[in-house]
């Protein structure tokens, strides 16, 4: 059996860890946009879900997981903005209409699949597109440069979007709008227009990560997301509402994930504690995530709706 | 002169109030035309439909001679209307140069050149005295500052109509004179400024023209010229006032609250306040006067336990409480009237009775066992409102609906009835109106005579601070820099002495 | 799916949710419009009769001679096939040979009731003699349309009832009589004593025949008669799947009822099963397999409706073809060596029948009220695992019990959710609910105490808390993990083999540790790496962990419970072979699934039901494994398993029935 500290194995642990972070990333990228523009979008969940069964289903039909991942980024892209229609233009509660569209993806993408498929078939996933040079780097190029390009994207758009938040117009009044939405409306800021814009964007990323993650797995199953969308959500307070934050987040917890699955694999945490080292990704995450964004506080108008002169 | 803007007729109603009641109001280019009334007299009310906030349900607005509907702040930004708001419209994460460039167009294709923006700020704040660092997050800065990040962006933005609520409430003298000086500038370079005020002698040094609400009806207009504080003041108010309280003879009594070395870091975590000593007799108003954002907020903050020292003490009437909770501080026999009264004074969801027995709630006879008891409750909250002249439509509306004046007379009702031995009161009258600053005024003056608390008076008004107190020690930077008796106080002094022209030694 | 209720927004949810649900219906009619379109109503005229028989004798009343009759016949399926239309048309075909000039027109695949009903309308309008409405279905239609058309004859069959009217011919077949006849000699020709019956839905000719047929098996010493109605007349690949569902139930013989079960024919010729056939001879479908048709000979009954015809009268019986008038005649495949004593078993019986000395009727199951079974269940049916084991087998069980009611809520992956459907089932008075989740054992001990009259299942699980309405069943896969692990440490070239479970409890807990020791066991050098993910929903963690496995070196892997789909896939990438457990997981990897160990909680569920017949609600824990039957071992048919390696698992399976083996699991 190859050594635990053997380039292979550790190459194959991370990159394991880097496929587990990549649908949280996307998803709470996504989220971040949202809550920094003051909406709180429970619906992640729901919205992975269908964009994992519809990019599922679609590469099952046409058996191009590209088509399959751009009918995901459709589907989050409607689901983002019928969640903005409903948190913003209606004012709805948001920590309940959030439930609402996580309750409607559980069982829609549920009933679709039993409808349209049935029986779980394998489809085909993204293939590694190893980078050329880069990739032949002992150990790191396997580790980093030898991924899906859907993973190289998920990274990519860390950097793009901490640009958007911080350094464009846009980014600043979606800033500007989750913390003093008076104010941005004061200065000519249409805040209807930010937030509609901020939870599509978190819609689209989140259908990105549940097609990312049912084509990379090549399979769909009922609740394939497992919830992910709640951990992502959680990512984005303990993240302090940045890309690197929630980056850094995704990054501990899938790497955590992949250690913990290695060292159970090799024995080294016995069965007896299996169950309780299931835990250990979560409880790692939370304790470095507090730590480091002890100092930063929420968005002051997270979750609550927007009314001119009220 | 060129007719900027008319406003004919307005009337705007909300539910169970007429906030305007067929107003009229013109303002012509170059000069500057006063708003004048109590809160609540529809002031803001009339310049929130100029600049689209609201929209009036009857009556017109005509910019330069055209009628001109304005259903959002966007038209009125593009009309070259400018506002700077009571609450200030500013978002305390983004820096003063987003704020300044939220909303102007400062590039193409959703990019922002900020640094050219930046460097317009350095340009305006040099050119018009208003120091301000452009790279700096608006929550580490004081009121004062903020404000003049509000004008900075009216100039940045270049409005030929510039609405300011309440400006000065914020400002020391030197400073308001220093606003004056720039909003007279902007008059004479052309622009038109409505200034709202409930300040008179402000009124009449800055105003053209000065336009009286009541109730939300035009009282009267005047010019500046036939105007004296008395006939606006009765113009306000609606009978006749009172402007200066009468004052007994100070007979000081034992130090009930004593700071010696005080160190205290700000938000910023640079030291805030530098050894600092005071004490308070009781009968006695010690009034520290200072331009805002000189250490104020936190040395009220380190006295109420709400910040903790890095050394020196704190005691309060022997007992020493420094890096206490606020309730220990409290037991102690502080009582503290805040800043922020809607922030950090009440709870604006809880209701009037709740926000009276917030800091008792949990004693005979308010609760028993645990479990409040609400019968006693009522009983002692109406005695409350009474007593302290609270006009509220019930005991159970939330405290968020209370005006100013009232809200703060429902604190001061609330901080007086515990008997304390030492009281804190950081701008007690501001934003408040004539009549409630005068009550407000009245019984700090009675608490005084009952010779058995010692006043601590942080007012960044300094006719206030010379009105009431005793002694006035002077605040710059951390540290107290001078200290005077009230009776040989020269308002000139003291002012050289709150820009840190210390000339005095003490 | 659950309908969640929620206030405010979810109900708006709930009606998107409704539309949604409106669009995928929308969807599949769209989908089977073609189907519908294909096979459309055809109308042929039959071929000119040419016969140079004699010609009937006329017989005149005050009409004229008679004129050549002119027949129509609107039948739902096509003209050839081989069964229930087939035989309308050779009779008249027969008709027509001996009535030359005979005018036959046919409309055949209408299985639209709609369709038929204006083809019969149609040909009624256009005067024709004599109105054939071959199908039970047409009744309805019929009524209406004879009573508008008071001068032409109709027929309509199969059925008893001419609805009082004068103008209306009925005609059955009595094919309770050839069935009980094929069902002695299907008794007599199995080997495994299991018989598998396909039907349509459980009426008319279809039911008497399987009726008939149960009856004759059971009669002559057949163990299990395992009756499927599809609910179809016209799904071909339902029938066919039904005939796959009893081969892998190990039925030998077949047999079935109906125009669909062509393709079930089909699947007793690909497995070497018996058939026997019923309508028309289906000797040509499986021409060595076939044993013998029950043939239907409708010109008897034409024969004698048109001779009512001849006297005027144009109708108001009722007729039926039986062994003794000949209209049933047992056809044998003369390409079939049948045993001469089963030949003269069916020859007596044929002849016991005619003489009325057999009661085809006789020998029904104890007639049992049809049972309602509700099945809670935590993942999707379909998982091809925990959850559809079940639903498998219950399906089982309504095949086997006609009438049984099944109710099924699946997902209920939150216990909350299952323990409220578990009560609302009790609630409903089903006679059986089944908890199948070892989760769901708190939630229904205090259920069941509620509800002491309703019979409770829980698995897997082996404690009944002591309840006389809880029985409790688990599945000893120990048993096939140890055959597996046995089958995994040979195949690895490795010697590293990774097993993905989801929390070390109950059956998976068994599988894992049966199949790390066989695999020990059998090698001594191979390392079984064990990881328990810590959960049975988590595909994505199941799948890294798989990657795990392989990047340790494992060349074989195992998995239980639902969360593995994805780690079959990451078999399936990394060439790797996979075991499966609790259904059979070829699906998931055609190339490298070896073998699946395949649960059938039939065997328990029967057990459960006799108790239940027997009047008790409760209190047994049952088991499935290897020497009951309740687990096998389903080898994947497109991997090519060494035979030495075959031989050893054969005898490893026997070592542990036998109970020289000890899986070493508890």
């Amino acid at each position: 059996m190859a050594d635990i500290f053997s380039g292979v194995v550790i190459v194959a642990t991370l990159s394991s860890g880097i496929r587990l972070a990549v649908p949280l990333l996307l998803a709470s990228l996504g989220e971040a946009f949202g809550q920094r523009s003051g909406v709180l979008n429970l619906g992640v969940d729901g919205i992975m879900l269908l964009g994992a069964f519809g990019g599922y289903y679609t590469t099952l039909k046409t058996q191009s997981p590209w088509v399959g991942l751009a009918v995901g980024l459709a589907i989050g892209l409607f689901l983002g903005l019928l969640s903005s229609v409903v948190s913003v233009s209606l004012l709805a509660e948001q920590g309940i209409s959030g439930i609402g569209v996580y309750l409607f993806g559980l069982g829609m993408s549920d009933l679709l699949f039993q409808r349209l498929v049935g029986t779980p078939l394998p489809v085909p996933s993204f293939q590694k597109a190893p980078i050329p040079l880069l990739s032949d780097i002992p150990v790191v190029g396997d580790l980093i440069f030898n991924h899906s390009i859907p993973i190289y994207l998920a990274f990519l758009a860390i950097p793009v979007c901490t640009y958007i938040i911080n350094r464009t117009r846009f980014g600043m009044n979606i800033r500007a709008v989750g913390e003093n939405p008076e104010a941005a409306d004061s200065q000519g800021i249409s805040v209807t227009r930010v937030r509609y814009a901020a939870v599509t964007i978190g819609g689209v990323l989140a259908g990105a990560a549940g097609a990312v993650l049912a084509i990379g797995l090549g399979i769909f199953q009922q609740n394939l997301t497992n919830a992910q969308g709640f951990i992502a959500i959680a990512l984005v307070y303990f993240g302090a509402w940045r890309p690197i934050g929630v980056m850094a987040g995704s990054l501990v917890y899938g790497m955590v994930s992949a250690v913990v699955l290695l060292l159970k694999t090799r024995g080294i945490i016995p069965l007896g504690a299996s169950d309780l080292a299931a835990m250990i990704p979560a409880v790692i995450t939370v304790l470095a995530l507090v730590v480091a964004a002890r100092r930063f506080r929420a968005p002051t108008a997270l979750t609550k709706p927007f009314i001119r002169g009220g | 002169m060129t007719q900027l803007l008319e406003m004919r007729g307005i009337v705007k109603r909300f539910p169970g109030v007429v906030a305007n009641d067929r107003v009229d109001f013109d303002l012509r280019a170059g000069e500057v035309h006063t708003l004048l009334g109590e809160n609540g007299a529809g002031k803001s009310t009339l310049m929130n439909i100029l600049y689209g906030l609201y929209q009036p349900d009857e009556g017109d607005v005509l910019i330069e001679g055209s009628p001109t509907p304005i259903t959002s702040p966007i038209e009125a930004i593009n009309h070259g209307i400018g506002m700077v708001h009571q609450h200030f419209m500013l978002v305390p994460t983004l820096t003063v140069t987003e704020n300044v460039a939220m909303g102007a167009v400062t590039s193409k294709r959703g990019r922002m050149n900020l640094r050219v923006v930046a460097d317009r700020i350095r340009e305006l704040s040099e050119s018009h005295g208003l120091a301000v660092d452009p790279d700096a997050y608006i929550w580490q800065l004081s009121v004062g500052e903020r404000q003049r990040v509000e004008i900075i962006r009216a100039l940045y933005r270049d409005v030929k109509l510039l609405v300011l609520d309440e400006p000065t409430a914020v400002l020391t003298p030197g400073e308001v004179d220093h606003l004056f000086k720039i909003l007279r500038q902007m008059a004479e370079a052309g622009r038109g400024l409505v200034f709202i005020s409930h300040k008179l002698h402000e009124v009449l040094a800055l105003s053209d023209r000065i336009t009286v609400l009541r109730h939300g009806r035009v009282m009267g207009e005047v010019t500046a010229q036939e105007a004296t504080r008395e006939t606006l003041a009765s113009m306000m108010v609606g009978r006749p006032v009172r402007l200066a309280p009468d004052k007994p003879p100070l007979e000081p009594g034992r130090a009930r609250l004593t700071i010696r070395n005080l160190n205290v870091m700000g938000d910023r975590g640079l030291p805030a306040l530098e050894d600092l000593n005071l004490s308070v007799r009781e009968g006695e108003i010690l009034g520290i006067a200072g331009v805002s954002g000189n250490g104020q907020r936190e040395l009220a903050e380190s006295i109420a336990g709400l910040r903790k020292p890095t050394s020196g003490e704190v005691e309060v009437d022997g007992t020493d409480i420094t890096g206490s909770k606020p309730s220990v501080v409290r037991d102690a026999g502080l009582a503290y009237v805040p800043e922020e009264r809607q922030r950090d004074g009440a709870i604006g969801a809880f209701s009037v009775s709740e926000n009276l027995i917030l800091v008792n709630h949990n004693q005979a006879p308010m609760s028993r066992k645990g479990f409040l008891r609400n019968g006693e409750i009522r009983q002692r909250s109406r005695q409350l409102v009474d007593e302290f002249s609270v006009v509220t439509p019930g005991l159970d509306v939330p405290a968020s609906n209370l005006s100013g004046g009232n809200l703060q007379k429902l604190i001061l009702a609330r901080e007086l009835s515990g008997s304390p031995s030492v009281l804190v009161a950081s701008q007690p009258t501001r934003g408040v109106d004539i009549g409630a600053a005068e009550y407000i005024h009245d019984r700090l003056i009675e608490q005084r005579g009952s010779k058995s608390v010692a006043i601590l008076l942080i007012s960044e008004d300094l006719d206030e601070v010379l009105g009431l107190a005793d002694r006035i020690a002077v605040i710059y930077e951390g540290r107290i820099v001078g200290e005077v008796d009230a009776e040989h106080a020269d308002r000139q002094k003291i002012g050289l002495m709150m820009a840190g022209v210390s000339d005095t030694g003490d | 799916m659950h309908i969640y209720r929620k206030p405010g927004f979810a109900r708006l949810l709930a009606v998107l949710a409704v539309l949604a649900l409106v669009a995928t219906a929308c969807g599949e009619d769209a989908e089977e419009t073609p189907t519908t379109a294909a096979p459309a109503p055809e109308t042929t005229a039959a071929p000119e009769a040419t016969t140079d028989e004699e010609m009937p004798e006329e017989e005149m009343e005050e009409e004229m001679p008679m004129e050549p009759l002119r027949i129509a016949v609107v039948a739902p399926s096509a003209s050839n096939d081989l069964a229930f239309t087939q035989s309308i048309v050779d009779a008249v075909n027969v008709i027509a040979a001996e009535h030359p000039g005979t005018d036959v027109a046919i409309t055949d695949g209408t299985f639209i009731v709609e369709d038929a009903a204006a083809a019969i309308r149609g040909y009624a309008e256009e005067g024709y003699d004599l109105v054939i409405a071959h199908g039970s279905q047409y009744g309805g239609s019929l009524q209406e349309i004879a009573a508008d058309y008071p001068d032409i004859a109709f027929a309509w069959g199969t059925a008893a009832d001419t609805f009082g009217l004068p103008n209306v011919s009925a005609y059955t077949a009595a094919s309770d009589e050839g069935g009980y006849v094929m069902g002695v000699m299907a008794a007599a020709l199995t080997d495994s004593s299991v018989i598998g019956v396909v039907g349509p839905i459980e009426v008319g000719d279809a039911k008497l025949y399987v009726d008939g047929f149960h009856n004759g098996a059971i009669a002559n010493g057949a163990g299990t008669v395992n009756i499927n109605y599809i609910g179809s007349f016209s799904d071909v690949a339902l029938a066919s799947e039904a005939a796959q569902a009893h081969i892998a139930s190990g039925a030998d013989v077949l047999t079935g009822s109906a125009q669909m079960v062509v393709g079930a024919v089909g699947v007793a010729q690909g497995a070497g099963a018996l058939w026997f056939g019923t309508q028309a001879n289906q000797t040509a479908l499986a021409p060595d397999l076939v044993v013998a048709s029950q043939v239907y000979k409708w010109e008897v009954v034409l024969r004698e409706i048109i001779s009512d015809l001849a006297s005027g009268q144009m109708g108001g019986e009722a007729y039926e073809i039986d062994l003794a008038n000949g209209g049933l005649v047992i056809e044998y495949n003369d390409g079939f060596d049948l045993p001469a004593d089963v030949r003269a078993a069916a020859d007596n019986t044929v002849a016991g029948i005619i003489a009325g000395s057999i009661n085809t009727m006789e020998a029904m199951m104890t007639p049992m009220e049809p049972l309602r079974i509700a099945v809670v269940a935590p993942s999707a049916s379909n998982d091809l695992a925990f959850t559809q084991s079940i639903v498998d087998a219950v399906n089982v069980i309504v095949a086997e019990h006609p009438g049984t009611e099944v109710a099924i809520t699946d997902g209920t992956f939150i216990v909350e959710d299952a323990a409220a459907a578990i009560r609302g089932y009790a609630e409903e008075g089903y006679d059986l609910v089944i908890a199948h989740g070892s989760q769901y054992g708190g939630s229904l001990q205090e259920i069941a105490a509620d509800y002491p009259d309703i019979a409770f299942a829980w698995g897997t699980a082996a404690d009944t808390f002591g309840l006389p309405n809880v029985s409790a069943y688990t599945a000893a896969s120990d048993e096939g993990g140890y055959v597996m692990g046995v089958a995994a440490a040979l195949m690895s070239q490795s010697g590293v083999i990774g097993v993905v479970g989801p929390i070390e409890v109950g059956d998976a807990k068994l599988y894992v540790d049966g199949f790390h020791n066989g695999a020990v066991a059998t090698r001594g050098d191979v390392t079984v790496n064990i990881n328990y993910i810590g959960s049975f929903s988590d595909v994505a963690l199941a799948s890294e962990a798989a990657q795990a496995h392989v990047a340790s070196g494992a060349d074989v892997l195992t998995g239980s419970a639902q969360m593995v789909v994805g780690a079959v896939g990451v078999a399936q990438a990394n060439g790797v072979f996979w075991f499966g457990t609790q259904a059979n997981q070829t699906a998931l990897a055609p190339d490298l699934v070896v073998a699946s160990q395949v649960y059938k909680w039939e065997v328990v569920l029967r057990q459960i039901i006799a108790d239940i017949s027997a009047g008790s609600l409760g209190g047994n824990a049952y088991e499935i494994n290897l020497g009951n039957g309740g687990l096998v071992l389903e080898p994947n048919p497109a991997f090519d398993i060494p035979a030495a390696m075959m031989e050893q698992m054969g005898t490893v399976i026997q070592g542990i029935v036998e109970g020289t083996i000890d899986t070493g699991a508890n």
